[in-house]
């Protein structure tokens, strides 16, 4: 059992490039504050599986993002109200609106389009700015951060044995 | 494959993408059921505002539809009771329509409905607001004659009593202190004794010189003059003060025939007999019948919205604050309007004994304007075993905004009621043992504005009343002879406007107990007059008595100077 878990974490470790992460990062936003229930989540789910992004960020940052977004979310509506109703725009809304995949996807909402439109547009800064913050921990803090008692711990635990040696033979 | 690439695609996760939602799609479809019945469910529960229950769902994809049995909807008026008990819906539903989120039904059939049926638990929601009402209590009082009117007019006519008392107690005791110091100015038992001791002194002339015989005569004309001056004084004061008395004597006898005569004003206020005679049918029966509307009022203006919705190009109404992760839906013009749910053709039956009503509703939308159609519906069921012929029939016009047009009307011929309660009113409950009976209906709704009416004529009726045995002789009286009546008509009319309108019933009951009812008034009138005058009599008796003292003391000094007038002469 130890060992299947220790395999699970494997596979969500396995892609640990700064890069890698903040990319999870980035596409865990659109989930998170984004109501999950919307068509454009099946593509973020697809960028998730084909692209080699750091899995365990994301289901660890996902459940953050979710949080921040219940706090955002009136400002969400308001962005979402201003675009939807921008009259420059109507004739591209009126067009997509007839387009069922579109409606399907409830691009009308408010809140849909609002925070939609936040996570694409912070996702490309985000990118830049949390590669910069975990090479500079890594470079900087992660030795400190091994140190730490609890740290120690864990890693005097059977489950992290296991996990290494599954790290370092591949699972042979 | 370059190093960039493997870098960043893993192949295979197109494969695990296609499994994900290979998987997804097998739970939904396994899932659907439940989660259609959830879905039903809680947008049912939160358009009513009473719980929705479903009993099982099923749903078909090829060709996409639903079957919906054991549909109950409580009624947010009455939780325990069911506004709806359906036994099954079936529909085929217009797939392509659905995926722009519109909802198409061409048929739908509605099998097994029964209204206002019992629930074993509340189908009351927390956050509801309306919830059993609170029976009005039903006292069968005469219309104002009640204890609170009782109390107003004896604490009224005591406030007016004790200020009348007490202007009347300042005057009587002003006029006596006047009198005391006029008193001590008009002549005593001394001056009298004065006069006796100069009448005496007049002896001294008595063998005197002519000089005195004329002193002494002028002296006793001067004597007789001063006495005279001196009973005049006491005769003005005996009548001045007479005078007051009997002035005090008239004020109080004026005061008491005007309390009366207020009273019997106020009491014709509270009650008038014609009116109270021909509000009798409301009295009896008109809470029950107040209330049935109140609720088919409430059901129209929960529908009412629905058929109002737009749909082009303007967002929707937004509610006050927008549900936290809702949002708001924009609506855009669409190529081909039409709206966001349609059913051609509904079929729907209801059971009853003997039979079922069955009928059709045409043209049920969410947006009048966008099918140009009103929505018509007509049912019908004839010789049914307890039923002789059932019609009921209208239309919602809402093809214009703000301009609805809405018509109802219903008939029911020979249908024999068993055991139906009129008035459940504690003092005097009245049931229909047995009749026949004719319904006519026929309202219209017109924008905010109502008109109609609804009658229903009983014949061969039964009427039982039940009867405490403390009752009253008029109660008694009352329930006797509704007890011989075979044949009621009553009709309720409704006119103004939806959020205030007016409900009058009126019956034959009326003119039919109208002669037993105004004597019952008077001899209630006539109790209640004599029960007010003893409490107000008991209350102004310490008033009575203060009067009386001050008149008494008045008496005493026209007394004295009744004494002083007897001795002077």
């Amino acid at each position: 059992m130890i060992e299947l878990i220790a395999g699970f974490l494997k596979v969500l470790n396995s892609e640990s490039e700064p890069e890698q992460i903040s990319l999870a990062f980035c596409l865990a936003m659109i989930p998170g504050f984004t109501p999950f229930f919307t068509l454009h989540n099946l593509f973020v789910l697809l960028a998730v599986l084909v692209l080699r992004v750091n899995l365990s960020a994301i289901l660890l940052s996902f459940p953050i993002f979710t949080g921040i977004s219940y706090l955002l979310n009136p400002m969400f509506h308001s962005i979402g109200m201003k675009i939807l109703t921008a009259k420059s725009l109507k004739p591209l809304w009126t067009l997509l609106y007839n387009v069922p995949l579109f409606r399907a996807e409830k691009f009308n909402n408010t809140v849909v389009m609002g925070s939609l439109l936040v996570s694409i547009l912070l996702a490309v800064p985000c990118f830049f700015i949390f590669t910069y913050l975990i090479r500079r921990y890594r470079d900087d803090l992660a030795g400190r951060v091994k140190k730490l008692k609890i740290v120690e711990t864990l890693k005097a635990s059977r489950l992290y044995d296991a996990y290494r040696k599954i790290s370092i033979t591949g699972g042979a | 494959m370059s190093s960039f690439l493997k870098k960043w695609i893993r192949l295979k996760g197109f494969a695990a993408f296609l499994i994900i939602v290979s998987a997804i799609c097998l739970i939904v479809f396994l899932a659907v059921d439940p989660i259609a019945k959830m879905v039903i469910e809680k947008a049912g529960t939160k358009a009513v505002g009473a719980k929705v229950r479903v009993e099982n769902v099923d749903v078909g994809f090829i060709p996409a539809g639903m079957r919906i049995d054991g549909l109950t909807v409580a009624n947010p008026h009455h939780p325990m009771e069911n506004a709806a008990d359906i036994s099954e819906i079936a529909f085929f539903i217009d797939l392509p329509a659905l995926f722009g989120r519109k909802i198409h039904i061409d048929e739908m059939s509605v099998e097994g409905i029964r209204l206002n049926t019992a629930r074993l638990v509340s189908g009351a929601v927390e956050d509801s607001a309306s919830g059993e009402k609170q029976k009005k209590p039903f006292a069968f009082e005469m219309p104002g004659l009640d204890e609170k009117a009782f109390k107003e007019i004896i604490e009224r006519e005591t406030e007016k009593i004790h200020r009348e008392a007490e202007k009347l107690y300042s005057e009587i005791y002003r006029q006596k202190d006047l009198f005391e110091k006029k008193l001590e100015d008009l002549p005593d038992r001394d001056a009298l004794e004065k006069y006796e001791k100069r009448i005496k002194d007049l002896k001294k002339y008595k063998s005197g010189s002519f000089s005195d015989i004329m002193k002494a005569a002028k002296e006793i004309d001067d004597i007789q003059k001063d006495i005279q001056k001196d009973l005049d004084a006491l005769k003005d004061a005996e009548k001045d003060i007479k005078a007051q008395i009997a002035e005090i004597d008239r004020k109080v006898d004026d005061f008491s025939a005007q309390v009366k005569k207020d009273l019997k004003k106020k009491l014709e206020e509270y009650t008038d007999i014609e009116s109270a005679a021909v509000n009798l049918t409301e009295l009896l029966i008109g809470e029950k019948y107040a209330r049935w509307i109140e609720t088919a009022f409430s059901w129209y203006e929960k529908i009412g919205p629905l058929l109002n919705s737009s749909g082009d190009g303007v967002k929707e109404p937004e509610p006050r604050k927008p549900e936290r992760h809702k949002g708001v839906d924009i609506k855009f013009a669409e190529e081909t309007p039409s709206p966001d749910v349609y059913i051609g053709k509904l079929s729907a039956s209801f059971p009853v004994q003997g039979g079922d009503i069955k009928g059709e509703v045409f043209q049920i939308s969410s947006d009048q304007r966008l099918t140009g159609k009103p929505l018509t519906f007509k049912f019908g069921g004839d010789e049914l075993k307890e039923i002789k012929k059932a019609g009921l029939s209208g239309s919602l016009d809402h093809i214009i905004p703000g301009e609805s047009k809405d018509r109802l009307t219903a008939g029911i011929e020979g249908y024999t009621i068993k055991h139906f309660i009129l008035s459940d009113d504690e003092t005097l409950p009245i049931t229909i043992a047995d009749a026949a009976s004719d319904l006519g209906m026929d309202v219209s709704i017109r924008g905010n504005e109502v008109n109609g009416f609804v009658k229903i004529a009983l014949k061969s009726a039964e009427i039982k009343t039940g009867q405490a045995s403390s009752a009253s002789s008029w109660r008694k009286t009352l329930s006797g002879s509704l007890e011989k009546v075979s044949e009621i008509n009553i009709r309720a009319d409704v006119t103004g406007f939806l959020d205030d309108y007016k409900i009058s019933i009126t019956s034959d009951i009326d003119n039919i107990l109208s002669g037993v009812i105004k004597d019952m008034i008077r001899e209630q009138k006539a109790a209640f007059e004599k029960r007010i005058e003893t409490a107000l009599a008991g209350q102004a008796a310490s008033d009575k008595n203060r009067i009386e003292t001050g008149r008494k003391e008045l008496e005493g000094l026209l007394g004295e100077i009744e004494k002083r007038i007897q001795a002077a002469n």
